[in-house]
C-alpha cells in the first residue's frame, strides 16, 4: 500500500472511530477496536458486548466445519484447505495487508472475541472448502465489518486465494 | 523421412476430397464452421455473472441467457471481482474489472470495457487507476448517470472513491472522495450528481461539473441506523426515489435527486403474525420493482438472526408500495437475486443457488408470480452470488 492509501485509510479510521465515539453504545466496541487492528498492533480491550448477537455456533471447536465459533463473520475458503492453516496462508501467496473483523462468542470459555480475517493473495482462488457467516457483517459503508469485498485489494498480488483468521482481542 | 512416406501424406489430401464428395453425393450438405448472429433482444434476455465462490476467482463470466428458453446464448469476460452494468438502451454492457498480466499475479490492469450486446464484442475500453472496489456484484458499484452523459466507478483500497468517466470521451475526468461511504446512487435528472450511503446511517451527495470538479457536496440527516437495522446497499428505482429494505424488513424511500439525500417515513410490509416468526429479507440482490405495476419484490427468509442477511429466499414476496402490502407470496428454491423485465405485464426472474443447486433461473409472472419455468440447476456452475441485469 503506497503512502497515499495508508493516509487515506488511517482518515478513514479516524472518522470511523469518531463516528464509533458517538454510538460506542450501540456499535458495541467492535469499530473501536478497527484502529488498533488497523495498525497491527493486538490489543485485548475490555468493551461492552451485546451477547444476544452470535448465532453461529460458540460450542462448535472443530476448525475444520464452517460454523466453527471463530468463523462467526467469515466469508472465504479455509486456507487449511489449500496448502496453509486456519491462521497461516499457503506457501507461495501473501497475507493481505488490510482485513475485516467479526465478533465471535467462544462458549468454551464464555468470552467474546475480536476476530480478524485476512486474505490470502496472489494466487487464484483455491476452490475448495468455501464457508460464509455474517454475523455483525454490514454492507460496505461499513467497511472494516464488510466481507464481499476482496481483502487482497491494498496488495500488490491483489487476486484471491483464501481466508485465514486470527483472535486480536478478548471483549468483556 | 522416407520419400514413400511423403508420397503417401501428399495422397491425403486427394484422398479426403475424393472421401468429402462421395459424402456429399450420399446426400448430406456440406458445412461451414462460423460464428452464430446472437438473437435480438426482446428484453428478457439476461446477463448473470458467474463467479463466487470463486471457482473463476480471475476469470469470471457474464453469461448471456435467453430468460425465455434459458438456452446458452453467448458469453462475456468479467475478470477478477468484476462489476457490470447495461447502458439505458441496452446497447452497451459497461465491464469494470480487473486483470492480472501473469494470470493470477503480475502487473494489475483495472478497466472498463465496453461491449457491444449485439455482438458480444468489446469495442473501446477506459483505464482506469487500479483502486477499483473487487468486490462481489452488487448494482451500485458500476452506475450510468442521468442522460447517460458520466459512468461512475466505485473505488476501494480500501479508502473509498469514486471515479467519474466521460462516456463522450471515453476518458476518465477525475476521482472524488467519498470516505466512510460506500455505493453509487446516480441522480436521476442531474448528470452531475450522485450520492452514496455512509457508515454513520447517512448520505453523501456530491456535485461536479463538465470536467469531473467537485463543485459542491452535502450530507443529509440520519436516514438508518446500521447497527439496529441496516439498509441493504442495493436499492432499486422508482422515479425520483430508491427503493431500499433493510435488514429487518423496513422499506426506506429515499429521494437522491436534489443536492441532499431525504427520505420519507420508513414503513414495513412484514405483519405482526410474520414477524414474530422472524421473516426478514436476505440474499446478495434480491430486491427488484417494477413501476409498470407499482409492485416491490423481495427475497424473504422465515427464523432470521444477525447474520443471516444473506441467507437465500425460502420466499419471494410482491409488495404493492402504494398500498405498503404484500399482495403475494411464492415459494423459492434460494432465490439470490431478482431482476424484473421492463414492460407492462413484467416477468420477474431470480437466480437461485442451494446445496443441491449450483445455479438456476426461474421466471414468474410479475403480477400473479406463477412459476412460468425454471433452468436446469447447474446451468450456471459458480454456487454463489450471482448477478441477473
Amino acid at each position: 500500500m503506497d503512502d497515499q492509501a495508508v493516509m487515506c485509510l488511517l482518515d478513514k479510521t479516524a472518522e470511523k472511530a469518531s463516528r464509533t465515539l458517538a454510538r460506542l453504545t450501540s456499535r458495541r466496541g467492535v469499530l473501536s477496536a478497527l484502529g488498533k487492528l488497523v495498525l497491527g498492533r493486538a490489543v485485548l480491550p475490555l468493551l461492552p458486548i451485546d451477547r444476544t448477537y452470535g448465532r453461529t455456533d460458540p460450542h462448535q471447536t472443530d476448525a475444520t466445519q464452517c460454523d466453527y465459533w471463530k468463523y462467526c463473520a467469515m466469508d472465504g475458503q479455509l486456507c487449511s484447505c489449500c496448502g496453509g492453516t486456519g491462521t497461516q496462508c499457503p506457501p507461495g501467496t501473501e497475507v493481505s495487508k488490510v482485513s475485516w473483523v467479526g465478533t465471535c462468542l467462544n462458549s468454551q470459555d464464555g468470552k467474546s472475541y475480536l476476530v480478524s480475517y485476512s486474505d490470502c493473495c496472489g494466487r487464484s482462488s483455491c476452490g475448495r472448502c468455501y464457508c460464509s457467516a455474517n454475523v455483525r457483517e454490514r454492507p460496505g459503508y461499513d467497511m472494516a465489518i464488510h466481507n464481499d469485498v476482496n481483502w487482497c485489494m491494498a496488495n500488490g498480488n491483489a487476486s484471491y486465494h483464501c481466508t485465514v483468521s486470527v483472535i486480536v482481542g478478548v471483549l468483556e | 523421412m522416407p520419400s514413400e512416406v511423403l508420397t503417401r501424406y501428399a495422397a491425403w489430401p486427394a484422398g479426403f476430397l475424393c472421401l468429402a464428395a462421395a459424402v456429399a453425393f450420399a446426400g448430406l450438405p456440406t458445412e461451414h464452421a462460423g460464428v452464430a448472429v446472437l438473437k435480438p433482444d426482446n428484453g428478457h434476455r439476461l446477463y448473470i455473472v458467474d463467479k463466487f465462490p470463486p471457482a473463476h476467482g480471475i476469470d469470471s463470466r457474464i453469461h448471456v441467457i435467453d430468460g425465455d428458453t434459458f438456452a446458452i446464448l453467448g458469453q462475456m469476460s468479467n475478470g477478477h471481482f468484476g462489476s457490470f452494468a447495461l447502458s439505458a438502451d441496452r446497447k452497451t454492457l459497461f465491464d469494470a474489472t480487473t486483470f492480472f498480466s501473469r494470470g493470477d499475479h503480475g502487473t494489475r490492469t483495472d478497466v472498463v470495457e465496453y461491449y457491444d450486446t449485439s455482438t458480444l464484442i468489446p469495442r473501446s475500453e477506459t483505464l482506469l487507476s487500479g483502486k477499483r472496489a473487487m468486490t462481489n456484484q452488487y448494482s451500485v458499484f458500476l452506475v450510468e448517470s442521468a442522460e447517460s452523459k458520466y459512468l461512475l466507478v466505485q473505488n476501494a483500497t480500501p479508502a473509498t472513491s469514486v471515479s467519474i468517466i466521460d462516456l463522450s470521451k471515453k476518458a476518465v475526468l477525475s476521482e472524488i472522495a467519498t470516505a466512510g461511504c460506500f455505493g453509487i446512487f446516480a441522480a436521476s435528472k442531474v448528470p452531475g450528481r450522485f450520492s452514496s450511503l455512509c457508515g454513520d446511517g447517512t448520505a453523501l451527495t456530491v456535485d461536479f461539473d463538465a470536467h469531473g470538479k467537485e463543485t459542491g457536496r452535502r450530507r443529509s440527516g440520519a436516514l438508518f441506523d446500521p447497527d439496529r437495522d441496516a439498509l441493504f446497499i442495493t436499492g432499486v428505482k422508482m422515479g425520483d426515489r430508491t427503493l431500499f429494505v433493510s435488514f429487518l424488513g423496513n422499506v426506506h424511500s429515499i429521494d437522491f435527486s436534489g443536492d441532499m439525500a431525504t427520505q420519507d417515513s420508513p414503513w414495513t410490509f412484514i405483519d405482526p403474525r410474520e414477524q414474530a416468526a422472524h421473516w426478514r429479507p436476505g440474499g446478495y440482490g434480491n430486491i427488484a420493482y417494477s413501476p409498470f405495476n407499482g409492485q416491490l419484490y423481495v427475497g424473504m427468509h422465515p427464523n432470521g438472526f444477525e447474520g443471516s442477511h444473506k441467507n437465500p429466499a425460502e420466499e419471494i414476496w410482491k409488495v404493492d408500495v402504494a398500498r405498503h402490502q404484500v399482495t403475494g407470496r411464492v415459494k423459492s428454491d434460494g432465490a439470490n437475486y431478482l431482476q424484473v423485465s421492463k414492460e407492462a405485464h413484467p416477468l420477474l426472474f431470480s437466480v437461485n443457488v442451494k446445496e443441491d443447486i449450483p445455479g438456476s433461473v426461474t421466471r414468474y409472472d410479475g403480477d400473479t408470480l406463477q412459476v412460468l419455468g425454471t433452468s436446469k440447476p447447474d446451468l450456471l456452475e459458480g454456487g454463489g452470488p450471482i448477478w441477473v441485469e
